[in-house]
């Protein structure tokens, strides 16, 4: 909860109202409270948290596409167009696949540029040129699947204005559960209803599908056991790590124990991650899936670890709530050592 | 030490108990004033003293959060009463019977928004809000907790109405987006 005060201190929002009359009785009812009730309730951090924004910088625009690509000088740095909340932001151009497939359909024309699938999501970038006003983000509503996957797809959509009638965008898809394609992928994305925000009752409807292949880049995933650690009356386990050229995945789990789940309705985990030389990494939850809150599995992405470091942390943090009465505990874990692996010392 | 407007701040955050009675004594009235703007209505003055209690509580155990002079303090502590007010009128229109709910709906515009934040608890949204960007967020923010029109969103951060309508037309696609199913169950 603490950030949203801080929030609110920067905001300075102006209540715009008088001061109402009060009376001394009613003041010493509230000086005496401070002393009756001291109870801290601290503020659950991203559960599900500032994705996406992460998975972005593993995509680029190929300079070398013709078409829109060319004519935007601004599309090179099309990054920064998405990275208002990450530092995370490096240049991935050698890992994208230039796809440079267009489909133009009531005026509006959409091109996919580039695309890259890691191995644990797949980022789709791409313009769209109209010829007309298209108001400042524009949602092009359509499913992306992956022939070869059938687990859980979330992800998110993002587009700016460049230019009059000029956009671009990332889609990105995260692979959630079950095992990833370790080969080919054919990637669609059936693109066939254009929401213009501003005018909402007049989408336009219209055929933008594309079918595309991937390669997976190179990635390495390992399997680990026994990397658990039982605090307080909730395991956690690290099951599954993988490294791609571009990111890094982490997949979790937790347990809750029957004293913890006595007590509260909801439990929800949240990581930080640092390694053994100190450095600490941006954690980009990409959210998690379960039956219900107390036995939840999680993934994470980071970005490439230090290639110096021989090991991370990861420190799970715990927050637990009921919802009627909102009540809320936070509380740390003790943090799980995790050997990378080709860099162990001897 | 005597405490004053020039160092109240300063001792309040610091958990001093002098400074917390001069914040009620200096704010009380504007905080009140922000309750009964919201809660008035209810005719129900348990609840407003119980909103006002919370607001002084809310300010003094985040009182770290806060930065800025005196001005900027009554409009921060303001805000979390109007945030509060809100809550509690969220929390009392849940408890209330069909027939009531309904009229405490018809007070404001049933919006969009409304229906479907409607659905989530506040720390659900909480949690979803992280998915979005600041500008975004502080939207969202003040849509949500703090329960303020569209005009008045877009006067406070300097946009056009429109652009206020879009971005939390947007936000809302993000966060269903970004969203898991049986995350939350």
């Amino acid at each position: 909860m603490k950030e949203i005060y801080k929030r609110f201190s920067e905001l300075k929002i102006d209540p715009g109202i008088d001061p109402m009359p009060v009376d001394e009785a009613e003041k010493d009812r509230v000086k005496n409270l401070r002393l009756a009730k001291r109870r801290s309730r601290p503020y659950i951090r991203n559960t599900i948290a500032a994705a996406a924004v992460l998975s972005l910088s593993i995509v680029t625009f190929s300079a070398s596409f013709p078409a829109l690509a060319s004519q935007l000088p601004i599309l090179g740095s099309i990054f920064s167009l998405f990275q208002e909340e990450s530092q995370l932001v490096g240049d991935y151009g050698e890992y994208t696949t230039a796809i440079g497939m267009t489909k133009e359909d009531n005026g509006v024309e959409v091109t996919i540029t580039d695309a890259v699938y890691d191995g644990e999501s797949v980022s789709i970038s791409f313009t769209m040129e109209s010829d007309r006003d298209l108001g400042e983000n524009p949602i092009l509503q359509g499913m992306v699947s992956i022939e070869e996957y059938e687990g859980h797809t979330p992800g998110r959509y993002m587009i700016e204005k460049i230019n009059d009638n000029q956009y671009a965008g990332v889609n990105i898809v995260y692979l959630m559960t079950g095992s990833k394609p370790k080969d080919t992928i054919h990637v669609n994305w059936k693109g066939k209803e254009l929401t213009v925000v501003e005018d909402m009752a007049n989408y336009i409807q219209g055929d933008w599908e594309f079918n595309f292949e991937l390669e997976p880049l190179e990635s390495e995933t390992v399997q680990l056991s026994n990397l658990n650690v039982t605090d307080q009356g909730i395991i956690v386990n690290v099951r599954k790590m993988t490294a791609t050229p571009v990111s890094n995945t982490i997949y979790l789990s937790h347990r809750t124990g029957q004293d913890l789940k006595d007590k509260w309705d909801h439990v929800s985990m949240d990581f930080n991650v640092k390694d053994n030389l100190g450095n600490e990494y941006d954690v980009l939850h990409n959210g998690g899936f379960g039956d219900n809150s107390y036995d939840m599995s999680w993934r994470i992405m980071m970005p490439v670890f230090d290639t110096d470091a021989t090991s991370i942390t990861v420190t799970p943090t715990a927050s637990v709530f009921n919802d009627p009465n909102r009540d809320m505990e936070t509380f740390q874990l003790k943090s799980i050592e995790v050997p990378l692996k080709g860099n162990e010392t001897p | 030490m005597k405490i004053t407007k020039e160092n109240f701040i300063k001792r309040f955050k610091k958990g001093k108990e002098a400074a917390f009675e001069f914040v009620v004594d200096e704010y009380i009235g504007s905080v009140k004033a922000v309750v009964y703007n919201t809660l008035g209505s209810y005719d129900d003055l348990q609840l407003i003293e119980e909103c006002i209690n919370d607001a002084f509580l809310g300010a003094w155990e985040n009182a770290k959060q806060f930065d800025g002079d005196t001005e900027d303090f009554r409009r921060w502590i303001c805000t979390i009463a109007k945030f509060k007010a809100v809550d509690m009128q969220r929390k009392h229109a849940r408890m209330h019977t069909p027939s009531e709910i309904t009229d405490v709906q018809l007070e404001s515009e049933q919006s969009a928004e409304k229906v479907f934040m409607g659905t989530e608890t506040t720390r659900e949204v909480l949690l979803m809000l992280s998915t979005l960007k600041e500008l975004d967020r502080d939207i969202f923010i003040m849509k949500y907790f703090l329960d303020m029109k569209n005009e008045e969103i877009a006067i406070q951060l300097g946009l056009t109405k429109a652009a206020v309508d879009n971005r939390l037309y947007r936000g809302k696609k993000t966060i269903q987006q970004t969203q898991i199913g049986g995350s939350f169950a």
